[in-house]
């Protein structure tokens, strides 16, 4: 007894102790005191495997030993051997303890001289990564060293990652012209710590200074840089220095430079700060399409960080074969060119503005305010992804950013399939794998929950708060949390324990009832998720809206959760016709919602929210006696996302009973082309008499996606009008048009349109690529004696073994041999062909340098 | 930095454009992109919307060749 009241005892001194919030329970007081005896108590002793214990692993901030004040470069570029002859001056202090050497990161670097800037030589040590500087003396915090190195850099890759798919800092494209038309190149991408490939630094996000860019180009190129650029001067032989100064500190890997043939395109200032497009010449009139609301965007984000934009102008380029989506270098925004398209293609098109949105918001969450190292990128990156939603939902409206954070929702939790870590991650294996659904998109919804936790107010005025303190330095996520809780006065331990340092997210099952004795609502939450990889219980601070029958707005009240199962009861003087816990909808978790069809009927009717309708609409089952009328009134929902879902709800037996007119005329007037485009693609399905008339219509719409489907419908309700007008198309280049056309084709059988897929296949990429290639191949084989199989191979051929052309390009090329392969197994004629495509598949592999894609290949 | 995994994954407004031309594939893999498939759906693995480039095509060629013939479109719901 004795030892069971002290055991007692211990654990609820352990459970006080720790303080977490993984704690349920806590016992009731002991009433009963006793005199104990005493207790000893003895390690064991460390066994075998104990030996073995470590320490977890941490990757620590960089330790600064100087400090980099200054930067200037004077850069000129030999295209043949893809090297950087480089000039640094750079002006440093040590940092707080004296020193006497300079450790400088410069990877893959030939010096020529390192020296001080009046001229005396320095020694040094290099080991191709870093290059250690003797001083001559001692240098301490109240000096200031200068040192000018000129060096040879020759940018070279060490790997790459998910994100950023290689690391060699400075790209050369096209640099010896041996690519055909592709333009010729130089751009870089110094994130993480790849811009030491072309100019010595200390490469760490903690170091931060300003610069100077000399660029000697020659005369044809236009060059771009961070800062103004203060001066052009033409020189003799041919070449052009542009003399590019940015005056505010900024981290390392936020240098940039682009050289191209660009087209420049001004825009209006923002407040005064000029706003420019770098863009390829035949897409200048695009410009604007491209990199949609840029002024606007300044001004907005300006406003709701309460910040005015902190940098002297904002550009933006696109660049051939760039290793990721876009970067936020410091007033040089570069994109990949999988933005670079027409106005027309790009209407309804949310991404540009999207990525335009991610990486200007970068200018005051990752360049003005720093992660300070890669363990806290998500100070960087969950903000960048939140200013998506904050644009969608200002220029949109809620339903538009609503629907863009499930998707944001649900890339975080299947990749979380896969393994979950803190989002403020010490123990990375490898730094670039921060950049991950973590980072990026849970990052902006714990930043969307803290918002709904304290409010829009305290929200806006913590960033205010949060960028006032920490302008132009590095940042911890202590310093985010101390920001919001100078703010509310709150402590925001709780919410940044559970959300930042610790991992994972509650599974919530939500059962409704009502206690008629009571009067009240009972809502029970259950939190199911795995407690021993994550916290067993999250505490919630949420709202519930409860709808009475007749009333004409739900109650909404308060609640706490802090439970791993709590009964949440509610004053309801009648059983309620609607619960909506989380009535918000900002919770990250996964959901159990145990709902009733009729409650989610009355939840599609009466509920506000995007995500209210989204999740009745998707649950609710088509036999469900008032699905047809819910859908009838979904297909005149005022947001496009509900009615485009609705149309995919469509079904023969719904069809019969929902208003067909109402399809017809979303397929003719829908604002969205994705409504209209999904109408017909319904119609042209069920049969409907109106669908020829409107599929021939629909091919003289402006968007591309309504054209393409116009098409595909045609020909799918009149073969033979359907050939003709994809005959009247088959000059187009759009990628969508090109496809459908070529499935048009494919469907004929007639190999008078092999031409088309000549003409085309080595234009079309991404995924349309393996499907346009299929189209070619069922082409092919749709003729028996197989005549121009041989040339086909060839063309294949030449097209997976050359390297210029893209991977997707590639392994449609591959696949679709393989494919004539099987196809033509079955063919008497097949031998004289099938050793020519086992040479192809073979000389694909060997020249393919992809090594993923070389994996892929073992499988042919 | 706006990466690699996002771009793939917008890739699927492509493919949901390219339903559009009666390709019964591609209106499969825009759900694949959309929802992940669970495992215990019986099928030999899910297509997930996050993911590399290089992942992108390993996933998009088993996803064309193995899977998309062999299943029901219901699986590809939610």
């Amino acid at each position: 007894m004795k030892f069971q009241i002290l055991g007692i005892s211990l654990l609820s001194l352990i459970i006080v102790a720790c303080g977490t919030p993984k704690v349920v329970i806590m016992e009731e007081p002991l009433l009963e005191q006793r005199q104990l005896d005493t207790l000893y108590v003895t390690a064991p002793p460390i066994t075998e495997d104990e030996k073995d214990y470590e320490l977890p692993l941490y990757n620590p901030s960089y330790s600064r030993t100087v400090d980099i004040l200054h930067t200037k470069l004077d850069l000129s570029f030999n295209w043949e051997k893809e090297e950087v002859l480089g000039k640094a001056d750079l002006t440093l202090t040590p940092y707080f303890y004296p020193t006497n050497t300079v450790e400088l990161d410069a990877k893959g670097f030939t010096f020529n001289s390192i020296q001080f800037t009046d001229g005396t030589p320095l020694r040094y040590e290099y080991d191709g990564r870093k290059v250690a500087i003797q001083l001559p003396r001692s240098y301490t915090r109240v000096d200031t060293i200068r040192l000018a190195i000129d060096y040879v850099a020759q940018p070279r890759p060490d790997g790459g990652s998910d994100a950023i798919t290689s690391d060699k800092g400075l790209f050369f494209i096209n640099p010896r012209g041996e690519e055909g038309d592709k333009p010729q190149q130089i751009w870089t991408q110094g994130e993480t710590e790849n811009n030491s490939r072309w100019f010595p630094t200390v490469d760490k996000p903690n170091e931060r200074c300003t610069q100077e860019m000399y660029l000697t180009v020659e005369d044809r190129f236009l060059t771009l840089s961070n800062g103004l650029l203060l001066s052009s001067t033409k020189n003799d032989n041919g070449t052009r220095t542009d003399y590019w100064k940015m005056d505010q500190p900024h981290a390392p890997y936020l240098f940039m430079i682009a050289i191209g043939e660009f087209a420049k395109v001004e825009d209006a200032p923002y407040n005064g700060k000029p706003v420019n497009y770098y863009v390829e010449p035949e897409f200048e009139e695009h410009a604007k399409a491209i990199y949609p609301h840029t002024p606007e965007m300044l001004g907005f984000f300006s406003e709701i960080t309460g910040t005015e934009y902190p940098w002297s102008k904002y550009s933006q380029v696109i660049v051939r074969d760039f290793v990721s989506g876009a970067m936020e270098n410091t007033t040089g925004v570069i994109f990949g060119d999988f933005i670079q398209h027409t106005e027309r293609e790009l209407i309804d098109e949310l991404t540009n503005e999207k990525i335009v949105a991610h990486e200007m918001f970068h200018h005051w969450f990752g360049d003005f305010v720093t992660c300070e190292s890669w363990a806290n990128l998500t100070l960087n990156e969950g903000f960048a992804n939140y200013s998506e939603y904050l644009w969608l939902e200002h220029k949109y409206g809620r339903d538009e950013a609503d629907q863009h954070l499930l998707a944001e929702w649900e890339g975080y939790l299947s990749s979380a399939r896969e393994g979950i870590h803190p989002l403020i991650h010490y123990g990375y294996a490898d730094k670039e794998n921060m950049f991950d659904a973590h980072s990026y998109n849970k990052g902006g919804a714990v930043l969307h929950m803290l918002r709904k936790t304290i409010g829009d107010e305290a929200f806006f005025a913590g960033l205010q708060r949060y960028l006032h303190d920490n302008a132009y330095s590095a940042v911890e996520v202590d310093e985010l949390r101390m920001a919001f809780e100078d703010i509310t006065g709150e402590d925001l331990h709780w919410f940044f324990d559970q959300w930042y340092m610790n991992e994972g997210q509650p599974t919530l099952n939500i059962d409704y009832g009502y206690d008629i004795n009571t009067q009240e609502a009972v809502v029970t939450v259950k939190q199911t998720q795995d407690g021993r990889k994550m916290p067993p219980v999250f505490q919630l601070l949420t709202e519930v809206d409860v709808y009475l029958p007749g009333q004409d707005a739900p109650v909404r009240h308060e609640v706490l959760i802090n439970q791993r199962q709590q009964e949440v009861r509610l004053p309801a003087a009648t059983a309620p016709a609607l619960v909506i816990f989380d009535a918000e909808r900002s919770i990250l978790a996964k959901w159990e919602d145990n709902k009733t069809q009729d409650q989610l009927a009355y939840q599609f009717l009466n509920a506000p929210l995007f995500l209210d309708r989204y999740q009745a609409l998707n649950e609710l089952e088509d036999n469900y006696p008032a699905f047809d009328a819910i859908l009838q009134k979904a297909l005149q929902d005022p947001f496009y996302g509900i009615r485009a879902l609705a149309l995919s709800r469509l079904s023969e037996e719904t069809s019969s009973s929902v208003s067909l007119e109402l399809v017809a005329k979303l397929a003719e007037e829908d604002d969205h082309s994705e409504v209209r485009s999904t109408a017909l693609m319904a119609l042209t399905e069920i049969g409907h008499d109106q669908a020829y008339t409107l599929a021939e219509k629909a091919i003289d719409a402006r968007p591309y996606s309504v054209v393409s489907t116009g098409l595909s419908s045609l020909y799918q309700l009149n073969p033979q009008e359907g050939l003709a007008a994809a005959d009247k198309m088959s000059s187009e280049t759009n990628a969508q048009l090109v496809a459908t056309v070529g499935d048009i084709y494919a469907e004929s059988s007639d190999q008078k349109y092999l031409p088309y897929f000549d003409k085309n296949l080595g234009n079309v990429d991404g995924f349309g690529a393996l499907n346009f290639f299929e189209s070619y191949g069922s082409l092919l084989l749709a003729d028996d004696s197989g005549a121009n199989i041989e040339k086909a191979v060839k063309r294949l051929k030449a097209i997976g073994t050359n390297m210029g052309q893209s991977p997707w390009a590639r392994i449609a090329s591959i696949k679709t041999l393989s494919e004539l392969k099987s196809g033509l197994a079955e063919n008497a004629l097949a031998t004289q062909w099938l050793s020519a495509i086992d040479q192809a598949i073979e000389a694909i592999k060997v020249a393919e340098t992809n090594p993923q894609l070389k994996g892929i290949y073992q499988q042919f | 930095m706006f990466p690699l995994f996002e771009i793939v994954r917008e890739n699927r407004e492509d493919c949901k454009i390219s339903s559009t031309t009666k390709n019964p594939e591609c209106y499969r893999a825009r759900d694949f992109f959309v929802y992940f498939v669970p495992q215990t759906d019986g099928l030999p693995f899910g297509i997930r919307a996050h993911i590399s480039y290089g992942q992108a095509l390993t996933e998009l060629y088993i996803l064309n060749t193995f899977i998309l013939p062999n299943i029901n479109r219901h699986y590809c719901l939610p």
